[in-house]
């Protein structure tokens, strides 16, 4: 954690937000990292059939049935090819868990108030654009919405 | 409760999410358990601020139930709350259809058998029926009504199942039969309640001693699904 991070002091404060970053397709996500539960490698999922495509199935987390999203189809990303860099990360949203399948992660990033900002569209799957210390986008998942059937 | 002005409100607050005309009466009904959504102008120290609903259905799904609202406008309105036995241990028979391994509760299944091709007929339609002692039945396929791809679609390769639930009856015709299992029941997970997991004919799943997961198939809502109530 030394090096490009040590130059910004991490508070725990209301200003300051820690992130997980993914990338689905080509595209780099971010999501709270306080809800993400677990970041696994892909593992065998049980397919469940007459679901939306994108619902891949369920798994057996440690003896808890979770059922795995695969983002890139929720977001309509078309032959998304899955490799040993792939993984499912699993975040608690309104007290369950649901994993969702990703290309692969990318890293966790601190950022303050000011790097964030709202999109218009409250319906979006996106909530926020962020601007990393690079100056690059990425894009915030709104995960309730992504939740939502 | 009258549906079209639940789904003009519901326009009105941005709630829906596909075409208007596209709702039926049942989903129009349901609009009032989504978050954010009362038909009351007026917020009072109780009601109004479109929680209540929402809460219910929620922690409804919290233990896999379900919340039906079933309403005829001057007549009366009716909530249907179904709960599972959650964690309840069952007897089931384990069968496997292509790759997907199913398990029919022992309380639904009459009979196991290998069918005889003399005792198979076709009506009219080219449903598929089967002379058990004199009486057919319909056979359901549990490959096509899953969408599950398999191997065997001769009937007389694979294994029949004939179920009766709640006064329906039918052979549901799967690839091979697994065995007898004890099972601890899990309800599904209230994100994959919301895409009416129940309504499709699984009523749960299951962790087996070898780590691998089953799916606890509900015979009435299959035979139902298929042949109306």
């Amino acid at each position: 954690m030394k090096g490009r991070e040590s130059k910004v002091a991490f508070e725990n404060s209301a200003e300051n937000i820690r992130l997980l970053t993914f990338f689905v397709g080509e595209e780099q996500y971010c999501a709270d990292i306080s809800i993400a539960h677990d970041i696994i490698k892909v593992p065998a999922i049980t397919y469940i059939p007459r679901l939306p495509e994108y619902i891949k199935g369920v798994i057996n987390l440690r003896g808890k049935v979770v059922p795995i999203c695969d983002l890139a189809l929720r977001f309509g990303v078309e032959g998304e090819e899955y490799d040993g860099q792939s993984c499912v990360i699993v975040f608690s949203i309104r007290g369950t868990q649901v994993g969702f399948l990703v290309k692969r992660v990318g890293d966790v990033i601190d950022i303050t108030e000011k790097q964030i900002c709202p999109t218009v569209n409250e319906r979006s799957f996106i909530s926020h654009i962020v601007t990393t210390e690079e100056g690059s986008f990425v894009k915030k998942i709104n995960l309730e919405e992504v939740f939502e059937a | 409760m009258d549906h079209t002005k639940i789904l003009a409100k519901a326009k009105k607050k941005g709630l829906l999410r596909k075409p208007e005309e596209e709702y039926t009466k049942s989903e129009a009904l349901s609009l009032i358990m989504r978050a954010g959504f009362s038909t009351n102008e007026n917020v009072t120290e109780y009601s109004g601020r479109g929680v209540g609903m929402d809460v219910v259905k929620q922690n409804i799904e919290k233990v896999g139930g379900k919340l039906v609202v079933e309403s005829d406008l001057g007549v009366g309105s009716r909530f249907v709350i179904k709960i599972p036995l959650s964690l309840s241990i069952t007897d089931v028979m384990q069968v496997s259809v292509g790759q997907t391994d199913l398990s029919i509760p022992i309380s639904s299944v009459k009979e196991i058998f290998k069918l005889k091709p003399e005792t198979l007929v076709r009506d009219t339609e080219g449903t598929e029926l089967c002379m058990i002692r004199g009486r057919c039945y319909p056979v359901i396929r549990l490959s096509e009504y899953f969408g599950v791809e398999s191997e065997i679609t001769e009937l007389t390769d694979g294994i029949m199942v004939f179920c009766e639930d709640d006064h329906m009856r039918a052979c549901l015709f799967a690839d091979s039969l697994i065995g007898e299992q004890q099972i601890v029941v899990k309800p599904f997970s209230p994100y994959l309640a919301q895409h009416n997991i129940a309504e499709s004919g699984l009523s749960g799943c299951s962790i087996l001693a070898d780590g691998s997961i089953t799916l606890i198939v509900d015979v009435k809502t299959i035979i139902s699904n298929i042949f109306g109530n």
